[in-house]
């Protein structure tokens, strides 16, 4: 049987889902008696998607596509002109560490990228080595990445069946001593 | 021909596998468990994170709270998508109930996602203490995992630790080729100074899968045991094979000593100025 701890785990996923899949149907909806047709496959994302919060987001950001936001990247991990070594570059240019600092753990940056190859409405998670939610990432560090990640261009577009959609990205960094030492994916 | 190379390693693989979609008939004397496990059945049918699925998987949790399955299934989404705290709380579930079917989940998504070594490893040499068979491959049938082990403390800088793990893992009987192993143990020997052994697996590969990487990977060995011609042909090859997508390749992320186009480009330049 569930412990009383997993049956709250349980009913706090399904919540979550629950709450952020109300959305979706109310569009799906609207969709549907939409006279203009959509061709696409992507399917209507459910976990994670990023929904747009009027204190933080950008309410000029535009999502091209706002019920087939793509679930994952299309690319093999990261779609970036120049490739993962370009990406990576940057920060290695711009990142500075704070090896003063005992500072570990990962820092996932999660945002989507529009039709336009723009991206946007970024949520940042700091994790230690356990996957629990950390704060002991030193504040330099993470406002350091979550801002040379908010400033890159570059990003691959996403073209399908004769559209560009807009699908959700994250970078993960990999920190130690205060130093970024892995980008992931 | 590559795809189709490594799809005979995936299916050959599959013998391997401890993990299927379960038969729910085991279940026949359980009539909540079946029902869950029918329901599970139908959510893997949708697309992984969409509605539909998560809902199916969620109702076959509520119906058997202890079918380990659905709490995997559920788990897969999180992880793909950078959430990483979500994905392991239900993962965890999964490994509690059936840790001997899922420890090697979890160990390959330590390693695969998040590049967190010790916990991939740990969850590896669980799963091998606790089975008295070979542990098999990980869910997509790339790698054996205990190569991943070995890539593991690759990661950690244990290059000599590294090279054992993987080549005791290559020697064993049940072991069906990776598609990789050989460019991984390639630029292990690369870092101990080994280039004629680093040769002897990169023309390994390049018999079973030849991809850019073999090429790149040749190039330097030529170039370090004075060779700058032949460097340069290999270099060249690579860049051909590369334009025409014959290289490492995985749908969610960069793969260990995977290389780019910019990693060719430069070298050549690098090796044509005499450096």
């Amino acid at each position: 049987m569930l412990s009383s701890k997993g049956l709250s785990i349980f009913f706090t996923w399904g919540a979550v889902f629950l709450s952020s899949s109300c959305s979706y149907l109310s569009s799906k909806e609207a969709v549907k008696n939409d006279s203009t047709e959509i061709k696409s496959k992507a399917p209507l994302t459910a976990v994670g998607h990023i929904s747009f919060d009027p204190d933080i987001d950008d309410s000029d950001y535009k999502i091209c596509y706002p019920d087939y936001v793509w679930i994952y990247s299309p690319f093999d991990g990261v779609g970036f002109e120049g490739e993962k070594p370009a990406l990576v570059e940057v920060f290695k240019d711009q990142f500075i560490p704070r090896k003063d600092v005992e500072s570990s753990g990962y820092i996932t940056i999660r945002f989507i990228v529009n039709c336009e190859g723009k991206a946007g409405r970024f949520r940042l998670i700091q994790l230690n080595e356990e996957y629990e939610i950390s704060t002991n990432i030193d504040k330099e560090v993470v406002d350091q990445i979550y801002r040379i990640t908010k400033s890159l261009t570059g990003w691959s577009r996403h073209y399908y069946e004769g559209n560009y959609y807009d699908y959700h990205q994250y970078l993960t960094f990999k920190i130690k001593n205060g130093d970024i030492i892995e980008y992931l994916p | 021909m590559k795809r189709l190379l490594i799809m005979s390693v995936y299916f050959l693989s599959l013998s391997q596998v401890s993990y299927a979609f379960p038969n729910c008939n085991i279940y026949d004397k359980d009539e909540q468990c079946y029902k869950a496990c029918k329901e599970a059945e139908k959510g893997v049918e949708e697309f992984p994170g969409s509605v539909e699925f998560q809902t199916s998987l969620l109702k076959s949790i509520e119906l058997c709270p202890e079918f380990a399955f659905a709490y995997f299934e559920l788990s897969v989404p999180y992880a793909k998508m950078g959430l990483m705290k979500e994905w392991a709380i239900i993962m965890n579930k999964a490994v509690e109930i059936n840790p001997e079917e899922h420890l090697g989940w979890r160990g390959w998504y330590h390693w695969f996602f998040m590049h967190n070594y010790q916990k991939a490893i740990d969850d590896i040499e669980e799963l091998d203490r606790m089975v008295p068979y070979d542990i098999g491959q990980t869910g997509d049938g790339n790698y054996h995992l205990n190569v991943i082990k070995g890539l593991c403390y690759k990661g950690l800088g244990q290059t000599d630790k590294a090279i054992q793990v993987i080549e005791e893992a290559i020697k064993q009987p049940d072991y069906v080729q990776d598609g990789y192993v050989m460019i991984h143990l390639a630029v292990l020997y690369l870092e101990l100074g080994d280039f004629e052994k680093a040769l002897g697996v990169l023309n390994d590969q390049n018999s079973y899968n030849p991809i850019s990487e073999a090429d790149f990977y040749t190039a330097i060995c030529y170039k370090n045991l004075g060779n700058k011609e032949k460097a340069l042909l290999n270099l060249n090859e690579a860049l051909a094979k590369y334009d025409n997508r014959l290289t490492m390749t995985d749908s969610y992320r960069q793969l260990p000593d995977e290389i780019y186009r910019s990693d060719i480009t430069n070298l050549i330049k690098e090796y044509s100025e005499g450096k």
